[in-house]
């Protein structure tokens, strides 16, 4: 199933991490794209820079932010997205992403992706910040599904029917974290399938896979361990009922050698669906 | 902006000034909420969380608390290891209370330390803190370099190239991560050993000028005197080598100490990249 915004299937990529850049510029593996945190590439002209500038040479580059801040109440920075935007056109990537999530309120910034309660008046009031974002970067957001550890009494939906309503009134992409599903359905007492059920697969451009920690009672979304395979059947699932989708591994704690990311990315491959 | 209800918007803000306020306590959850019920329009967090099957609602808004101060902690202590290591012990709660008076207000983490060295140096309590605060105002300015935007460097070749009798009327623009620091301890070796893992014996306070900037990808730097801080200072300025000259001299330089000193200095600086290329961006 073809997206409906004709993005390409960009086959399997990795988060780009310094940790990789003396490997990654060295050997030059075998990836097919990178995925890179947007705010770590905004006002740096060092080192960071110089490495972005090689690696998008030989592979896409696909920007992430974790900042985006679109579920606060605070004023969208315009600045940020101004800068946002320039750096999407500076290294020509395909599409670029957020989560559907708020990070702070106030001015201060927690670093960390909050989950909003999922009602009609927050739906509505998303729906218009997400045309707003889409205005100045001039081109669709694609929205993740975060990790959530807890649920409120303001919720009225479902997060998959909030993020599906949400798309669909903004005419926005999705990033379906399968990882994510698997963290906050197990968090929040849901069925996984259910959840993917309800996602309009023909939104979603990218799919993110990794590791996470299970603490028995809750899980916590860490991206430092490898993938399990309740979560490779989630992704399958994905590949089964949408077909391929370009696919990326995050591991961005305990990060190991670029060969160990490498070959856990490999195993993407096994469920992909003949073309 | 939205064209949402404002009460709606106003509930949404409420309830996220809530949430913050109670993860992002110091004293942990329990202190946090009680900061926050100003925000909860007197409802309990039963009445705000709901509990999953396994975890009470309590828990599970921790899990948030437990994080805040985590990640922010652990980005600083990797910003600033060697302030960090005289901290010791005490580094966590340190780095813990400075995030309390400067939470983040940035998109990016890079500017999280940026008050570090100021909050320091006014400790009210802390031991050694003209050192700490030093050596925080040494870290951060490596994050600013490394950060920097960059700008073709003067090579030694285009620099031998100048005719000594232009040398006067000559401006030779600094690259854009140029500073000086104005130091009371000489923290520099120390912050390098305590990167490299070496051990080092803390610097005695005494004034110290260090340039920073960085030479192509890497951040570096250099004690100065007095007399090469006013002619680099001045350069820096915008000052031809004649006028820097003269500022250096004015300012109370030994005429001999420049002129012995003059030809090495700037070689020096040249092969260091300290100087941008006259079409440069800089």
């Amino acid at each position: 199933m073809p997206n409906r915004f004709g993005f390409p299937d960009l086959g399997f990529g990795l988060g780009l991490r310094p940790e990789h850049y003396d490997h990654l510029t060295r050997y030059w593996p075998r990836v097919d794209w990178f995925e890179v945190i947007s705010e770590n590439f905004l006002d740096t002209g060092g080192r960071p820079q110089y490495f972005l500038d090689l690696v998008r040479e030989r592979y896409p580059i696909v920007l992430h932010g974790v900042s985006l801040n679109i579920g606060s109440t605070d004023p969208l920075d315009m600045v940020y997205l101004r800068k946002l935007k320039a750096l999407a056109d500076r290294i020509g990537t395909p599409w670029m992403g957020d989560h559907v999530c708020w990070t702070g309120v106030g001015g201060v910034n927690g670093h960390d992706l909050y989950p909003i309660p999922y009602n009609d008046e927050t739906l509505a009031y998303l729906v218009e910040r997400v045309r707003a974002v889409q205005e100045v970067l001039e081109r669709p957001l694609v929205l993740e599904n975060p990790s959530t550890y807890a649920t409120f009494a303001a919720s009225t939906m479902h997060e998959a029917d909030f993020i599906c309503r949400l798309a669909e009134s903004a005419d926005a992409a999705l990033l379906l974290d399968v990882n994510n599903v698997h963290v906050s359905c197990k968090n929040h007492d849901l069925d996984p399938l259910d959840y993917l059920s309800r996602i309009p697969l023909d939104r979603v451009v990218q799919v993110h896979v990794a590791g996470h920690s299970d603490y028995g009672d809750y899980c916590i979304d860490t991206h430092d361990h490898v993938v399990i395979d309740p979560v490779w059947a989630l992704y399958a699932e994905v590949q089964r009922r949408a077909g391929p989708i370009a696919t990326l591994l995050e591991w961005d704690g305990k990060i190991p050698e670029l060969p160990v990311a490498l070959a856990e990315l490999a195993k993407c491959r096994a469920y992909r669906p003949p073309r | 902006m939205p064209r949402i209800p404002a009460a709606q918007v106003s509930a949404l803000t409420a309830f996220q000034r809530w949430m913050l306020t109670a993860v992002s306590h110091p004293d942990g959850l329990d202190a946090g909420l009680e900061a926050a019920r100003v925000h909860a329009g007197g409802k309990r967090l039963e009445e705000l969380v709901h509990p999953s099957a396994r975890v009470p609602a309590h828990r599970r808004l921790e899990i948030y608390a437990d994080m805040y101060f985590r990640r922010l902690v652990d980005i600083l202590l990797e910003d600033f290891p060697a302030t960090a290591h005289v901290l010791g012990d005490a580094a966590n709660s340190t780095f813990r209370d400075y995030l309390v008076a400067h939470p983040s207000t940035s998109r990016r983490l890079a500017p999280l330390g940026q008050h570090l060295g100021e909050w320091l140096a006014n400790h009210p309590t802390l031991e050694r803190r003209g050192v700490l605060a030093d050596l925080a105002a040494f870290e951060y300015a490596w994050e600013v370099a490394f950060d920097g935007q960059p700008a073709a460097p003067l090579s030694p070749e285009m620099f031998a190239a100048i005719p000594l009798e232009a040398w006067s009327e000559l401006r030779l623009p600094v690259v854009p991560t140029f500073r000086v620091l104005s130091l009371g301890h000489s923290v520099h070796e120390y912050v390098l050993d305590v990167r490299a893992g070496r051990e080092s014996q803390l610097p005695e306070a005494g004034e110290a000028q260090v340039a920073m900037w960085r030479d192509g990808y890497f951040v570096t730097w250099e004690a100065l005197g007095d007399e090469a801080r006013w002619v680099l200072e001045a350069l820096a300025a915008g000052a031809t080598i004649g006028e820097a000259l003269d500022r250096a001299l004015d300012a109370g330089a030994d005429f001999d100490l420049l002129a012995g000193s003059l030809q090495g200095w700037f070689e020096r600086w040249t092969s260091s990249g300290l100087f941008a290329a006259p079409d440069s961006p800089a």
